[in-house]
């Protein structure tokens, strides 16, 4: 059950749903429609988004680009990674499952590369530029969960774990 | 383009399901799943004591290490059907990253991999929130000086003898129910691991421990 609606229900506990509950359940139900096209903004630009920011993070970090194989198609998968999983937290409006399904996962791979800065640039970017690709409004309900990202990935890791 | 586009299997809302009414709490394979509380886990400390005397250690390593040899079994089905590629053909920061969520959706805390010395044929994990020293911390019980995470020891021996095929040996050098920052193990070679449990009941230090085995290899 989505995150929302189950909080309405966990507050409602042993009662019925008051006039502002059922409004709010009503609204959620109708901003599902609005998220979906968000959604499927997202996936139209897909590529677009993904080869810029990939070409702004090999142009600030030139050496990744000759110096590891597959260098192009890693960064391109995990930028997709991201981006799809951001999206579908934003479908859910539930930032929770966005951590437990990628971040703290791919924050383990991140430090045994030693990446956080390069991570913290790359989706930093992926932000910027999801803001200059997509619509305001879109833009404006995906970024909240890539600046989770930024701000998770591109932390730094403890001392002993590097 | 990029094969199948996955992130973490063990992500706890799709790894666990709970069957109110059977009383059953399942993994994602359909396999059941025990939870046991702290109590259990002092219990079992208290009763291995008594029944085994000093030989409490190798009995829980013994368990540890049958149940890692099974998990990784599991594990290694599960995962090459999840992310489409067997475990020995991914990345090994992958393989960590997997491992690791594996460990915390089964509450065994949270591992992490030290690998700078594995050229010297030495793993170093650490392990926040160890079950049994995590148990005997929050019942106020003394570990009287012992490391007490031998089945954690003996599991991550299990697991990693599966997936090398080989024979890896695993101690518990340093313990946070005995006042250490956390819970190290070094995993190597048995026939290394010898004079270790010694020097870990005389309580030399995590990095001293380290540093002998790496005298020792030397040339």
């Amino acid at each position: 059950m989505n995150v929302e609606v189950r909080s309405i229900i966990k507050t409602a506990e042993g009662r019925y749903l008051t006039s502002d509950e059922s409004v709010n359940l009503l609204d959620l139900v109708k901003s599902y429609e609005r998220r979906l096209a968000i959604m499927k903004s997202v996936e139209a630009k897909e590529s677009i988004i993904v080869r810029q920011v990939l070409e702004r993070a090999f142009e600030r970090y030139p050496k990744f680009a000759g110096e590891r194989a597959m260098s192009y198609e890693k960064g391109e998968r995990d930028v997709t990674l991201v981006l799809r999983y951001a999206s579908m937290a934003m479908l859910q409006g539930d930032a929770e499952w966005f951590r437990e399904k990628v971040l703290y996962w791919f924050k383990t791979i991140v430090d045994a590369m030693v990446f956080a800065d390069v991570a913290r640039f790359t989706y930093a970017t992926l932000e910027d530029v999801v803001q200059k690709t997509l619509p305001r409004a879109d833009a404006d309900a995906l970024v909240p969960y890539l600046h989770i990202a930024t701000e998770y990935l591109g932390g730094q890791a403890k001392e002993e774990n590097r | 383009m990029f094969g199948l586009l996955r992130s973490n299997y063990f992500a706890p809302r799709d790894y666990v399901s709970y069957d109110m009414k059977t009383g059953v709490l399942r993994a994602r394979d359909g396999a059941r799943l025990v939870a046991f509380p702290e109590q259990w886990s002092t219990g079992l400390l208290a009763g291995l004591e008594d029944e085994c005397g000093d030989a409490w250690p190798v009995v829980m390593h013994r368990c540890g290490e049958w149940w890692g040899k099974r998990h990784m079994e599991r594990l290694e089905r599960e995962l090459t059907a999840y992310y489409g590629s067997k475990l020995t053909d991914m990345p090994a920061v992958q393989v960590h990253a997997t491992l690791a969520a594996s460990f915390a959706a089964h509450g065994w805390g949270a591992l992490s991999m030290d690998v700078t010395r594995i050229e010297r044929g030495v793993l170093v994990a650490r392990v926040e929130n160890a079950a049994m020293a995590a148990a005997l911390l929050s019942a106020k019980k003394d570990a009287k000086g012992r490391t007490v995470d031998g089945l954690l020891a003996g599991i991550l021996s299990g697991m990693l003898s599966q997936a090398s095929g080989g024979d890896v040996g695993c101690q518990e050098i340093a313990c946070a129910a005995r006042g250490d920052e956390q819970c190290v193990f070094v995993c190597t070679e048995k026939a290394r691991l010898q004079e270790v449990p010694a020097w870990v009941r005389k309580q030399m230090p995590a990095a001293e421990i380290l540093d002998r085995l790496d005298a020792a290899r030397a040339p």
